[in-house]
């Protein structure tokens, strides 16, 4: 028998808080004792942090110096063909995605313990925020600074003063206070998080016509300029004249100063639920992470609470059975209004930009993307049917694999109609040949069907990789394994883009009245589509 | 009481200020929690012991309940007092200077537990604090949550265990869908 544990002589709390009740616990102290408790670390970890930091920085930074060159390139060309201008659109990105980031996690985070211990606590709210909040202010606010001098550099080459640098930097800094602001905003209170989410797309869109208005008439121009702090932010390195650039900054810099004073008095109110919830996201996606899967890694930023009229949407069974697949995808890409939403302006914006006959190589490959990532939105059915591949072995007569390309019919129907809808309409409105819009019309079918078929062999490996190849490639000391795992894990996706850009290729070369023969290119692009859809069919093993 | 997605847990995460309610309110010794400085009052009244042992990972047993009992304005002689026999009480002795890691289920949730008392509280909520305890340890946590009671702390228990319940509790309620159906 064990012996019972005596609970004589334990000091219950008493109940006297008296007067003391409203006074809060010092913060400041709690916390001091928090860091003191923790175990230091050794100068040898620190090093070794240091040594990770600098060599991980070196690689972001040689790997991003090398994609912004080749992006940068793409995004000029692209640009200057349709007069788009990207400073104020570039601006608006930034502080969606932040906004974004902050529905999911924010510039202030706890973990779960903090949540349910310390936040619980008699210590005033505001104390244990204001430090996490104004770290983030100084650092998103010197990125800030450091990306407008950068600006100020480029675009003004060897005719840049350093006053200009200066007011670039300072209007960098305010628009990173205002940054930070904004998405403490967006974090603390429920509704904001709602509408960020409802109005991303919307505000992509306004995104897009800002870019075109900016690069439009002087008039469009300045009303972009003037409209808002993206375009405050760009008077003080425009060409628009030195007394308009203070004039920018001095409505920036006061409408950063409001945000600062509300970041300081919000501070204190924002709901433990909030915090507690991204507590839980970011252990789920580290986790996730841990385990190379980025896929449960993204869906752990989504959230599992279903809408009411999600779960409502009934559409009848079909009587053919076949159709039961193509019917389970229809069902949950109408659960997913924004990724069809997606899909369908990828699909438009892809075909029309390869109807438009591109002559350079960056409005190919944007034309490639977007179709690329159309499909492999359009596919999120079969890569749920991926994520639990048991129900489908025991639910469906076929094969695991033919339920796999059943699932592409849907897609690729969305991505035929998309495409015949959008390039329908810009030959309507003249920007497409009639000669074009026929071969397209011919050409479109069957480059869908490629280009979804590509995605479909790189959604279905699914997000898990095998945790034994993760062990055998931690105890590889030489890298080669870790290459190994990156190609498991990228690889599919990188052939299936190349498998799209060479249909784009071809569908480039078509004779839309010089280079190969339409009928050639129609056949090259059937034959890829057989020998795809055989290849995912007749595929050995659809997960690991 | 009440059986899986009856409530019970979120009228606890409610009354502990972990979650927002949509509608009503929540006041603890007739403070709310909605309003700033009354949610300083409320939050000395309210101690709360959820149904997961959430701990630091780099704090040992002890850390934490000094932690706890600092944040919470006890300090000096009088922790050192609470803390040793609250230690001992729980069977928590010998492993006091190990990591979460380092114990079992049981022992983190008896941790949380000591968490949960070691500081003063004039209501108590604890969600499924029976989970991974031995029969000791149950006994152990039955004694804390009488004395407790005695003590004229009001303690809110959710449990689906209907035996532990009758031995502690003076008055058992059932929930349903988020609904209390009988007193």
């Amino acid at each position: 028998m064990p012996r019972r544990p005596s609970l004589r002589g334990v000091l219950l709390a008493p109940d006297t808080f008296g007067d003391a009740a409203y006074s809060p616990v010092e913060a400041r102290g709690v916390l001091a004792l928090l860091t003191s408790l923790r175990p230091g670390r050794s100068w040898t970890t620190r090093v070794e942090t240091l040594y990770l930091t600098i060599l991980t920085l070196a690689m972001i930074v040689g790997l991003f110096w090398g994609l912004s060159k080749r992006l940068g390139t793409i995004l000029i060309e692209v640009g200057s063909f349709y007069n788009f201008a990207w400073g104020a659109p570039a601006i608006v990105l930034v502080f969606l995605a932040a906004f974004r980031y902050s529905t999911v996690q924010g510039f202030v985070s706890f973990s779960e313990p903090d949540c349910v211990l310390l936040l619980p606590a008699p210590l005033r709210r505001k104390d244990l925020v204001l430090p996490r909040l104004a770290t983030a202010t100084v650092l998103v606010g010197a990125l800030g600074a450091l990306a407008g001098a950068l600006v100020a550099i480029v675009s003004h080459g060897a005719t840049q003063s350093g006053g200009r640098i200066g007011k670039a930097a300072l209007a960098g800094f305010a628009l990173g206070v205002l940054v930070v602001a904004g998405s403490w905003h967006v974090q603390r209170l429920r509704w904001a998080t709602v509408w960020v989410l409802r109005l991303t797309l919307p505000a992509l869109g306004l995104t897009i016509l800002l870019g075109f208005a900016q690069g439009a008439g002087s008039t469009l121009r300045q009303a972009v300029l003037w409209s808002g702090p993206w375009g405050w932010g760009i008077l003080p390195v425009s060409a628009e004249g030195s007394s308009y650039g203070v004039i920018g900054l001095v409505l920036l810099c006061g409408l950063a100063l409001a945000a600062g004073i509300s970041l300081f008095r919000s501070a204190g109110r924002c709901p433990i639920e909030e915090f507690r919830s991204r507590a839980r996201t970011r252990s789920q996606v580290v986790a996730s992470l841990h385990a190379l899967d980025y896929r449960t890694a993204g869906l752990a930023t989504k959230g599992s609470k279903a809408r009411t009229w999600q779960a409502r949407l009934r559409i009848r069974l079909p009587r053919r059975q076949i159709l039961i697949v193509p019917w389970h995808s229809t069902v949950a890409l109408l659960r997913s209004p924004v990724r069809l939403g997606w899909g369908i302006m990828l699909a438009g914006a892809g075909m029309v930009l390869l109807a438009l006959q591109p002559t350079g190589q960056g409005t190919l490959w944007a034309g490639a993307v977007a179709l690329y990532l159309a499909a492999s939105s359009l596919l999120e059915p079969l890569r749920l049917e991926v994520d639990s591949p048991a129900t489908a072995r025991l639910f469906l007569p076929w094969p695991f694999n033919k339920v796999l390309w059943l699932h592409c019919l849907l897609p690729t129907a969305i991505v035929v109609a998309a495409g015949v809808l959008a390039v329908a309409g810009a030959t309507a409105l003249g920007y497409v040949t009639t000669g074009a819009f026929g071969a397209m019309m011919l050409l479109v079918v069957p480059l869908s069907l490629v280009v979804v078929l590509a995605a479909a062999f790189s959604a279905r490996r699914g997000g898990r990789v095998s945790s034994n190849l993760i062990n055998v490639a931690s105890l590889d000391t030489t890298g080669f394994s870790f290459m190994f795992v990156l190609m498991r894990l990228a690889g599919w996706a990188i052939l299936a883009l190349v498998v799209t850009v060479v249909a784009v290729y071809f569908v480039g070369k078509a004779d839309f009245g010089f280079g190969l023969p339409l009928l050639e290119v129609f056949a090259v692009l059937v034959i890829l589509a057989i020998a795809l859809q055989r290849g995912l069919v007749a595929m050995p093993r659809a997960t690991e | 009481m009440g059986p899986n997605g009856s409530g019970k847990t979120t009228a606890a995460e409610l009354i502990s200020g972990l979650q927002e309610p949509t509608g009503g309110w929540v006041r603890i010794a007739g403070f709310s929690l909605d309003h700033e400085t009354e949610a300083l009052a409320a939050r000395r009244h309210l101690s709360y012991v959820p149904d997961n042992p959430y701990l630091y990972p780099d704090l040992t047993v002890r850390d934490h309940l000094h932690l706890m009992a600092a944040a919470h304005g006890v300090d000096g002689e009088e922790l050192q007092q609470r803390c040793d026999k609250l230690l001992g009480s729980l069977g928590l002795q010998k492993r006091a200077d190990f990591f979460p890691s380092q114990l079992s289920r049981g022992m983190r949730q008896k941790t949380a537990i000591a968490c949960g008392v070691i500081r003063p509280f004039s209501l108590l909520v604890l969600d499924e604090p029976t989970i991974g305890l031995d029969l000791a340890s149950m006994d152990a946590l039955r004694d804390l949550l009488i004395k407790s009671i005695a003590a004229q702390k009001a303690v809110l228990l959710m449990t689906h265990s209907e035996e532990f319940a009758a031995s502690v509790a003076t008055r058992v309620l059932h929930i349903s869908e988020g609904h209390i159906l009988d007193a």
